[in-house]
């Protein structure tokens, strides 16, 4: 670590964010797949999509969630 | 105006509003820590005395960071947004422009000299870049500011007007219209009123006129500035404004009181609401105040909020001045005159 917590904390938060941004590209990645093998075309549907009431609460607590776990080192940090 | 979204521009906003909501849990824990600082009077010795205290606080600097992100970013996000679905609201935009809500425009029109380079909330082109009206109205109202904002925006606009009691009004001018939330809760309240709005940014009130004529209203919309209406001595019994004064220095506001003097009828009610002056909070509050107004795109915040907007009322003719806070947060300010009746 370096001597400064603000660069730590930030260096963190940016591999979180590539771990959970792969996570995202891999699925849609292996989603368009699968569909495509199943002869639907989706890159239109899913841009027009609006989410339904149950469909926009789950997207909802999941970005939360998201922010919460790669901003998570903020938190924890203290003073330096 | 009914619309959807494309994926992107839902999630980005969607993100951008919840990224605020977690940076409200670094600026908590910070404050627990800073809540016993002694702090001078002067608000540039405040502002020094915190960046002493603060250097090295880590959540304050990512609470810093994230608001630099989100103050940069919020508009770019939401004009991008907007451009995604803008050829399928073309159509909706032509058809609310016919109905009763019509805009006036004046061949001398001149903006005021203090918008000069002022980006106001950190926006790029302030109130009149072109489609300014439908985002801020659409995007960053409901569906950013909105969802973080304590007390409900929409809400306060409304419950506001019940300051003025069981008192009813014929010809209410707005001044300050925007995007017209306030004129839609002054429509509900007076629906009998004749409503005049000015602003001097166009854009904005195209997206008035938009959620007038969506309701079957007709309001007479103006491109005017606030110190020179135009409109006629003694013609309105209602002149009001919703978060207007502390994007003016204290000239103007002067400038607007007098205005507003001149153009309502003999007995005729003035309020305007906006945020808490300073003298109204403690040290700490004026601290976080002018530090968030110095880096969220708001130049005349300090000078407005150092004013006693009751005490001007009546320097400039008016009488039965009075100014206080709504609720636990004091927000909105309300500052109520009238012109005397003789």
């Amino acid at each position: 670590m370096t001597t400064n917590a603000n660069t730590d904390a930030t260096f963190q938060i940016v591999l979180n964010l590539m771990q959970e941004l792969w996570v995202v590209k891999d699925r849609a990645a292996m989603l368009e797949k699968v569909l495509e093998d199943a002869g639907i075309s989706v890159a239109e549907t899913v841009d027009s999509l609006q989410p339904d009431e149950t469909k926009e609460a789950e997207l909802d607590q999941q970005r939360k969630a998201f922010i919460a776990r790669v901003l998570a080192p903020t938190l924890e940090a203290g003073s330096s | 105006m009914e619309f959807n979204l494309r994926q992107r521009g839902r999630a980005s906003i969607d993100f951008a509003a919840d990224l605020t909501a977690f940076s409200a849990q670094l600026q908590m824990s910070v404050g627990h820590r800073i809540a016993d600082v002694e702090l001078p009077d002067d608000f540039d010795a405040q502002l020094e005395t915190m960046a002493t205290k603060l250097k090295g606080d880590s959540q304050h600097y990512f609470g810093q960071a994230i608001g630099q992100w989100s103050g940069d970013q919020h508009g770019v996000i939401t004009h991008d947004a907007f451009k995604e679905i803008q050829g399928e609201l073309e159509p909706h935009f032509e058809r609310l422009r016919q109905g009763g809500t019509q805009i006036e425009i004046r061949a001398d029109f001149q903006p005021p000299d203090y918008w000069e380079g002022v980006d106001f909330h950190r926006t790029t082109g302030g109130w009149v870049r072109e489609h300014q009206g439908f985002v801020h109205g659409e995007l960053i109202h409901p569906k950013y500011v909105a969802k973080n904002f304590p007390g409900g925006i929409f809400k306060q606009r409304r419950e506001v007007l019940n300051e003025l009691g069981d008192a009813q009004f014929e010809n209410i001018l707005e001044m300050g219209t925007s995007s017209g939330h306030f004129t839609i809760a002054l429509a509900e309240a007076y629906p009998d009123a004749h409503l005049t709005g000015i602003d001097p940014g166009l854009p904005m009130l195209e997206q008035a006129q938009r959620f007038g004529n969506e309701r079957g209203l007709s309001w007479r919309l103006i491109q005017a500035n606030a110190e020179n209406t135009g409109l006629d001595d003694n013609s309105f019994d209602l002149v009001t404004s919703y978060i207007l004064l502390h994007e003016l220095p204290a000239a103007a506001t002067r400038e607007i009181f007098s205005e507003a003097l001149r153009v309502l009828q003999p007995g005729g009610t003035m309020m305007m609401s906006d945020v808490a002056p300073f003298r109204a909070m403690p040290k700490l509050a004026q601290w976080r105040t002018n530090a968030g107004a110095q880096r969220g795109g708001e130049p005349y915040w300090r000078e407005a909020a150092s004013l006693d907007l009751a005490a001007l009322a009546l320097d400039v003719g008016f009488e039965d001045a009075k100014s206080y806070g709504l609720g636990e947060r004091q927000y909105p300010w309300v500052t109520i005159a009238r012109k005397p009746s003789a």
